[in-house]
């Protein structure tokens, strides 16, 4: 891709769509053999926009999210993001891995962020194993990060990174939903690096042998 | 009665009269305002990145807000030297111009290995440009690893900074 504008047609993006999914739902059969329980996932949407655009797209800017980062490395970079928000789903979501006792404090502590954490890795893990096996590449991911802030401001700034080498960025949003409990719809973002795209649809056409 | 102007990423602003110009969701962003207290003019941007991509030709189109013109302000390179055109324009006296930076948080350890991230970047940038520009920096809150939210008051120059951690 040497150019900045990033163009597709229907087709490629029903490609982009179905590698997407190959990952989400790895990573939900993770997320079920976690919990024991079914989850079903959303059918990913996807965004094409302008980098200073995208947290316009995402939801309100001021709603504080935990988000869980973790860099994908090899041959298709970009980033995984977990968003989890302060509310009772989330908490709910906890003490569903870890059986830890009903806390009412209003932001999560050291704890959850790190189970967070951890099923972020999980999840990410199973998903791009998927996506290395799928499409015959070496993709590596890095550590988890957690952070606690303003969605806007990290959208933004993930943004801001993307925005350094493309004026455009893709977008993928999942959502997960886990059967009988109260946990809503924790959300699961892949925002491609741009200069991937081209590669993963190469890698696909390869693999289709056309 | 002061009329409210909310800027989004990569969006300038430059008014005179009574007016709150806020702006929410700045991580790695940058937040410059250049300011003429008395005469209450003032020019706010939030802008995303230093310098522009080599051939990034995309170009915002800009909106209107009550008759009010924002501009397309994505980059800090391009957009100081517009803002203190448009501050002169309105009537801004030069020697009394004074400028705010708010913004260039590092929120992310794994985006900043040698540890230039975009916020330092930006930041170094704006203040490269606006010494160049002689333009006094009044006040700034800028770095750390934490999002912010701002409003500007034209009517007494006073800028509010939010964090929600």
């Amino acid at each position: 891709m040497e150019n900045n504008e990033v163009m597709f047609n229907e087709y490629e993006l029903d490609q982009i769509k179905e590698v997407i999914n190959i990952g989400a739902s790895h990573s939900s059969t993770a997320l079920s053999q976690l919990v024991n329980k079914k989850v079903i996932i959303s059918v990913p949407e996807i965004t094409i926009d302008k980098v200073e655009n995208i947290s316009n797209i995402i939801g309100d800017n001021e709603k504080v999210v935990t988000a869980i980062l973790l860099n994908v490395l090899g041959d298709a970079p970009g980033n995984i993001v977990f968003m989890f928000t302060h509310d009772d789903a989330t908490r709910n979501f906890i003490k569903l891995i870890s059986n830890k006792e009903e806390s009412k404090a209003q932001y999560l502590d050291e704890f959850d962020l790190s189970i967070l954490k951890e099923t972020g890795n999980i999840l990410a893990g199973a998903s791009l194993n998927a996506l290395s096996v799928f499409l015959g590449a070496s993709i590596i991911q890095s550590v988890s990060e957690s952070i606690t802030d303003m969605l806007g401001s990290i959208v933004n700034t993930i943004m801001g990174e993307i925005g350094q080498r493309s004026s455009t960025a893709i977008i993928c949003r999942v959502t997960f939903e886990i059967e009988g409990e109260d946990v809503k719809n924790p959300e699961l973002y892949y925002f491609i690096d741009p200069k991937a795209t081209g590669k993963i649809l190469e890698m696909i056409k390869k693999k289709l042998g056309a | 009665m002061t009329k409210d102007i909310t800027l989004k990423v990569g969006e300038m602003v430059a008014v005179k009269g009574k007016y709150l110009i806020k702006s929410i969701g700045i991580g790695s962003c940058v937040v410059v305002v250049i300011f003429d207290k008395e005469e209450n003019i003032a020019a706010m941007c939030h802008s995303m990145l230093p310098s522009p991509l080599e051939g990034d030709k995309s170009k915002g189109q800009g909106r209107f807000v009550d008759n009010v013109q924002i501009y397309d302000a994505k980059y800090v390179e391009s957009t100081i030297p517009k803002m203190l055109d448009l501050v002169l324009k309105l009537g801004g006296r030069k020697d009394k111009l004074k400028a705010k930076i708010v913004g260039g948080a590092t929120m992310f350890k794994s985006f900043s290995p040698d540890n230039s991230s975009v916020g330092t970047n930006n930041v170094t940038l704006t203040k490269k440009m606006l010494n160049d520009l002689k333009l006094t920096i009044k006040s700034e809150n800028t770095g750390g690893n934490h999002g912010r939210s701002v409003s500007f008051n034209t009517t007494n120059a006073v800028m509010s900074v939010n964090s929600r951690i």
